[in-house]
């Protein structure tokens, strides 16, 4: 459950098909975490600048 | 994931070959997903559904439940963004496509006039036998890809990916689906390409984040399948 009622999630979990619901510390740290890791890639190369919207897929089975 | 496009010229028999192609994947028991490509106004829905009405009263995006689902988006979207949305809902293992010659995906020609460096085989469809047809498939499976972004070799000289979907596409390099990245990752709707190695970390990464969530209490018992999506724009 959200600890914060006026919260918005920033960040979307599906697992196995399956939505999981984040606080907003998980939210944050999930959001941020993952921002740092993009930072590193070259995505201007690809047109992008500035990071609005990710998604991201992974297959791990 | 990988993609084939059966192009041509009007009337080459496009549309009877993808079907062929089609059923011989499924009958291989592979899960196909297929696009259909015209240059002309094309509706799945028609006057008088509920849906349609729907999208006339002004619904940017209409989904229609019931038996099956289907997507009504009243937009025109590129064929990188569809293929990875595609990829992102049901990850088939084959997508079929007809049309979109000037796309950098494995294709199948059905006249010479269309053959470019992405073209596997110029076939006339009408005339296809069933062990051509066998043969065919069995190079559709040997020679087409995913999509572009994911490509990468470790061959020297491979370092665009156009180049790699070539190399493929002609047979000069062994597509091994094993071998790709487990990481499809898009920013504002662009594909964005990850080698191995850049994979491998936002996976291992992404998978500790998650670790301490209480996934059960959702049903969920291990991290097979992952999506995620973020909100970074400023308000």
């Amino acid at each position: 459950m959200s600890d914060d009622k006026d919260f918005e999630n920033k960040v979307n979990l599906v697992i196995n098909g399956n939505d999981i619901e984040l606080n907003k510390f998980t939210d944050d740290i999930i959001k941020e975490t993952i921002l740092g890791l993009l930072k590193a890639i070259k995505t201007s190369e690809y047109g992008v600048d500035e990071v609005k919207n990710v998604e991201i897929s992974i297959d791990n089975e | 994931m990988r993609i084939i496009s059966i192009v041509g010229l009007k009337n080459t028999g496009k549309t009877s070959l993808t079907g062929k192609i089609i059923k011989e994947l499924t009958n291989r028991e592979f899960k196909v997903a297929s696009i259909k490509h015209s240059h002309h106004q094309m509706e799945m829905d028609h006057e008088g559904t509920d849906t349609y009405k729907q999208m006339e009263a002004g619904s940017d995006f209409v989904v229609g439940i019931g038996g099956r689902t289907y997507f009504n988006i009243n937009e025109r979207m590129d064929l990188e963004r569809i293929l990875f949305l595609i990829k992102l809902m049901e990850n088939p293992d084959f997508v079929v496509i007809e049309g979109f010659k000037a796309y950098p995906y494995a294709k199948i020609a059905t006249c010479e006039e269309v053959k470019d460096e992405y073209t596997i085989k110029v076939v006339n469809s009408f005339e296809i036998t069933d062990e051509e047809l066998l043969e065919l498939v069995d190079l559709v499976e040997e020679r087409s890809y995913d999509i572009l972004e994911t490509l990468f070799v470790n061959e020297c000289g491979y370092n665009d990916a156009s180049l790699i979907g070539q190399a493929f596409a002609q047979g000069k390099l062994d597509y091994n689906p094993e071998t790709q990245a487990e990481v499809n990752l898009a920013i504002d709707g662009v594909n964005i390409g990850l080698n191995r190695f850049v994979s491998d970390y936002l996976k291992q990464t992404i998978l500790g984040v998650l670790a301490p969530l209480k996934i059960k209490e959702y049903g969920v018992e291990n991290f097979d399948d992952i999506d995620i999506t973020i909100k970074n724009k400023k308000e």
